[in-house]
């Protein structure tokens, strides 16, 4: 299913940029605030000669053609290839989105399991209260509530020019891990219950009661017996979120001035640059995709009937 | 058996929380924020004054009266965007980056002076003068000038700075050099050979002759204001020349920002930061006071307030105004300064005159209705609803230009702008009567469409209400710029708010750019015409004194006020709020002034 979806979703993008109000020609000559001048003339010559008097088929299939061969096409605004753009951006998102998937992983899974081997005490009440909260509250508000919070009562925010992790880790760091961990409050908040669960109902396996039985320390039971086979949900649910990891650095990198590809995505829909939302649009697709075949072949190597079912 | 929590475990949620509170607290690359002052400075907005800049040689101190300055420091104003690295390809939005870069990086020739920001002073010329006739500038280049890497200024580079605007060589943007374009005779013929007297001449060592079309009280305030950066011609000469080459913005990281400012470009990060820092070699030895300046990109406004009570911002980015709520928190909680600076210009809705109700021109009926409109539109209410009581009136030619008019003069001439309430009262009264005249009234009412823009929303939504009261229903549609614009090229429209910036100090500039038919590159789609305001405009634009042009001013201003075509609203006020410690700034009127932090420095103490 992955090319199939992924030609659904260039058609459906290419085909709602094409129908919502707005014409590439006129963003051109006008700007994205529409202050410039130009004549009809202009206009209809800059269509003719972008090709948008076309068929709408031929302008599909010549953009997917470009795709194909790595042309994004230019930024209407600023001017430059876009496959520029996402590939100096792209790198950034991903140091974010690793970022916020540790602090998510090595938060929600060791607390999940606490909190199901401490169950109905009151660290269970406590952790399980947190992960309500995270699955409530969306990434932004909680990143909104760290600005806010950070920069009224300490004064400090984490710096907004952005420094690459491998030019000063310090100062990338601190840049990180607050948008980390606004975005991943509301992933860990439900990988968290998702691990409680599963590995309660593990745990409750007849198997797992041989294995005490047998026995060997609780310790034991649950790393080497309970959890890969609790994990098996678990990842599945991660897989998914990786997607919506992606989608919220959209809000949270614009929040946090990380100059990445949900950055650039606020910008270009701001000003309306139309190659470049569509661009993305196919970025994000591709990574949802992608985060999806990783999830299938992960399950595969964790469950044994899978790969040789 | 139950699993144990551990020392381990316990150590392990301990240095979590100990690492993660070193990462928040840790150092960063930002400079320590600046120690804000004890009481907060509520700084009163500068006076209004949009004067014609009148041309003097006399030196302006450059120390402000009654501070000593320190060196040192560098400021941090931010943008949303960094925009194009060329002076010359930059946008409709104001940022420090690219008009603000014009007189802190690249230099002009002749600028205003930025501390009365009225007299005409030479920055890169020395001097110049004028011939009897007022066609023809010639200008005596400024010896001992370099660029910042190294090369002298000289007569060759401001000519090669009057090409790029003229001539526009490969395509060149050049947006917002119109007005050059209009004053000065073309340069170079069809075969881009220089004509004999043409626009730009080298004629000496050290000079450089400028002819115009024709004498203009205009050119002067043109020739200065913001947009008209000098340009190093080694850099641009192989650009602009290349045979059939295409414009391309100067890349900095290519060494092409090579300018005369008192800043040089230091460094960029694309989407993240521009700096400068000081240029050892500036012309004028004393200046800038400051080491440099750093500008970070930040694109949502809620972060900018945040990085500005956080000491990583001291200066906001005008035309991103913030809410004046959090302008006064700023100044209450954070001792910042923020003046209301004027965005000049036209800001208003144009009526559809070549059909009905608002048309045609030569229908009186039609005629009543547009001056109904400009009679009940409540511009103080528009202001109090939609622009936080601090913007300014959209009077054609500008309230602010005195020469012209008197606020009282203005209001006199055009009572729909006064804010006396008994005078609303009185006019939308008669409005209403006079719209009953023409058979108006509850069970007969105009029904219209009101294009409008998002940043607009709120004062049509005002203004619609407002002229429910003489029957009109406009119904408020709201549009991106370039739909907007498509349908109004089509006429496809009744009513349309239009917002358009004044392209250089001027009052030509409203002629020119703003009531000009947009099939000649204006922003004028009302199908509005008058020949006696044609004429007039002839007269005026050969007029160079301000006595002259004055009385022509207020006659083609009457004209707009009985033609009513466009119904001027408020243009807003821009809230350009800087740091508590900030001294020597004077914050120029946008959108087109010239701009410089040379005077700018930091009172720490």
């Amino acid at each position: 299913m992955f090319f199939p979806t992924l030609i659904g979703v260039s058609i459906a993008i290419f085909v709602l940029m094409r129908v919502i109000p707005g014409d590439v020609a006129a963003l051109i000559l006008g700007g994205p605030e529409g202050e410039g001048t130009y004549t009809l003339e202009d206009l209809e010559n800059l269509r003719e000669q972008m090709g948008l008097n076309d068929p709408i088929y031929v302008q599909y299939g010549r953009w997917v053609w470009d795709l194909t061969r790595g042309d994004l096409g230019d930024s209407i605004a600023l001017g430059r290839p876009i496959a520029g753009e996402i590939k100096r951006q792209f790198p950034i998102t991903l140091q974010l989105a690793f970022f916020t998937a540790i602090v998510v992983t090595i938060i929600a899974i060791p607390v999940g399991i606490l909190a199901a081997v401490k169950q109905d005490t009151w660290i269970d009440y406590i952790l399980r209260s947190i992960a309500i909260t995270g699955l409530a509250a969306p990434s932004f508000f909680i990143g909104m509530l760290i600005i806010l919070g950070l920069s009224t009562q300490f004064r400090w925010i984490p710096p907004v020019m952005f420094t690459s992790l491998w030019e000063d880790p310090l100062t990338a760091l601190q840049q990180l891990i607050f948008p980390a961990v606004a975005l991943g409050f509301a992933s860990q908040g439900l990988l968290l219950r998702m691990t409680r669960t599963q590995l309660l109902e593990v745990l409750r396996e007849d198997y797992v009661r041989t294995a005490r039985a047998k026995g060997l320390p609780e310790g034991s039971v649950v790393r080497r017996h309970a959890l890969r086979n609790a994990l098996l949900p678990v990842v599945t649910v991660a897989g998914v979120q990786i997607g919506f990891l992606f989608s919220g650095t959209i809000v949270i990198e614009t929040l946090f001035n990380v100059p990445g590809i949900g950055r650039g995505l606020i910008r270009a829909i701001t000003i309306r640059d139309l190659p470049m939302i569509q661009a993305y649009v196919m970025y994000f697709a591709l990574i949802a995709l992608i985060a999806n075949l990783i999830v299938d072949v992960t399950y595969a190597w964790l469950d044994p009937r899978i790969r040789y079912g | 058996m139950r699993m144990r929590f551990g020392m381990r475990q316990l150590l392990g949620v301990l240095m979590s929380v100990v690492l993660l509170t070193v990462l928040a607290c840790g150092s960063s690359e930002e400079e320590t924020p600046t120690p804000k002052p004890p009481t907060p400075t509520i700084k009163a907005p500068p006076p209004l004054v949009i004067a014609t800049p009148t041309a003097s040689t006399a030196v302006v101190p450059v120390v402000p009266a009654g501070d000593q300055p320190v060196y040192g420091g560098v400021v941090k104003p931010v943008v949303n965007s960094h925009g194009s690295f060329d002076p010359y390809h930059v946008d409709s939005q104001f940022r420090h980056t690219t008009l603000g870069s014009v007189g802190n990086v690249w230099g002009q020739l002749l600028r205003v002076n930025l501390k009365d920001r009225v007299t005409i002073e030479g920055d890169l010329a020395e001097s110049w003068k004028v011939t009897d006739d007022g066609a023809t500038w010639i200008l005596k280049i400024r010896e001992g000038v370099k660029s910042h890497t190294g090369s002298a200024f000289t007569a060759e580079d401001a000519y090669w700075q009057m090409v790029r605007i003229v001539e526009r060589p490969n395509g060149l943007h050049g947006n917002y050099q119109g007005c050059m374009r209009a004053f000065i005779k073309p340069i170079w013929d069809d075969n881009d050979k220089p004509l004999a007297n043409g626009g730009a001449e080298v004629t000496g060592p050290m000079e450089m002759t400028i002819r115009l079309n024709a004498p203009s009280g205009a050119f002067p305030a043109c020739f200065t204001s913001g947009f008209q950066a000098a340009v190093n011609s080694n850099v641009v000469k192989p650009i602009d020349t290349a045979v059939g080459g295409e414009y391309r913005d100067l890349d900095p990281f290519a060494g092409e920002v090579d300018g005369y400012g008192p800043f040089k470009f230091k460094g960029a990060v694309i989407d993240t930061f521009v700096s400068w820092e000081r240029n050892e070699n500036y012309y004028n030895e004393k200046l800038p006071y400051l080491d440099g300046v750093t500008i970070p990109v930040i694109p949502d406004a809620s972060t900018r307030t945040a990085a500005f009570r956080a000491g990583q911002i001291d200066m906001m980015q005008v035309f991103e105004t913030m809410p004046k709520r959090d302008a006064d928190a700023l100044v209450k909680e954070e001792g910042a300064v923020f003046p209301i600076v004027l965005a000049m210009g036209w800001r208003g809705i144009e009526l559809n005159a070549t059909k009905p109700p608002f048309g045609p021109l030569n229908d009186p009926d039609a005629k009543t209705i547009r001056q109904a409109v400009q009679a009940t539109i409540n511009r103080e209410q528009v202001n109090e609803l939609s622009k936080d009581g601090i913007g300014h009136i959209a009077l054609p030619y500008f309230i602010g230009w005195e020469w012209i008019r008197t606020p009282a003069e203005w209001f006199a001439a055009a009572p729909g702008f006064d804010p006396d309430p008994a005078v609303k009262a009185k006019l939308i009264a008669e409005s209403k009567a006079a719209m009953e005249g023409l058979g108006y009234g509850p069970s007969n009412r105009i029904s219209v469409n009101y294009l409008c823009g998002n940043s607009a929303r709120n004062e049509c939504e005002v203004a619609s209400q407002q002229l429910k009261e003489i029957y009109i229903d406009a119904d408020v549609i709201i549009l991106d710029g370039a739909s907007q614009r498509e349908r109004l090229q089509k006429g496809d429209f009744d009513m349309e708010n239009e917002s358009k910036g004044a392209s250089f100090p001027d009052a030509d500039a409203f002629n020119t750019v703003i009531y000009k038919p947009y099939k000649e590159g204006g922003f004028n789609y009302t199908g509005w015409t008058n020949p006696e305001w044609d004429a007039l405009l002839e007269k005026e634009v050969l007029a160079v004194s301000e006595a002259e042009r004055a009385p022509l001013l207020r006659q083609m201003a009457d004209i707009f006020y009985e033609d009513s075509a466009f119904i001027g609203l408020v243009r807003p006020g821009l809230l350009e709020g800087h740091g508590g410690n900030w001294r020597g700034w004077v914050p120029p009127a946008h959108h087109a002034s010239n701009f410089s932090f040379e005077n700018v420095w930091l009172d720490n103490s």
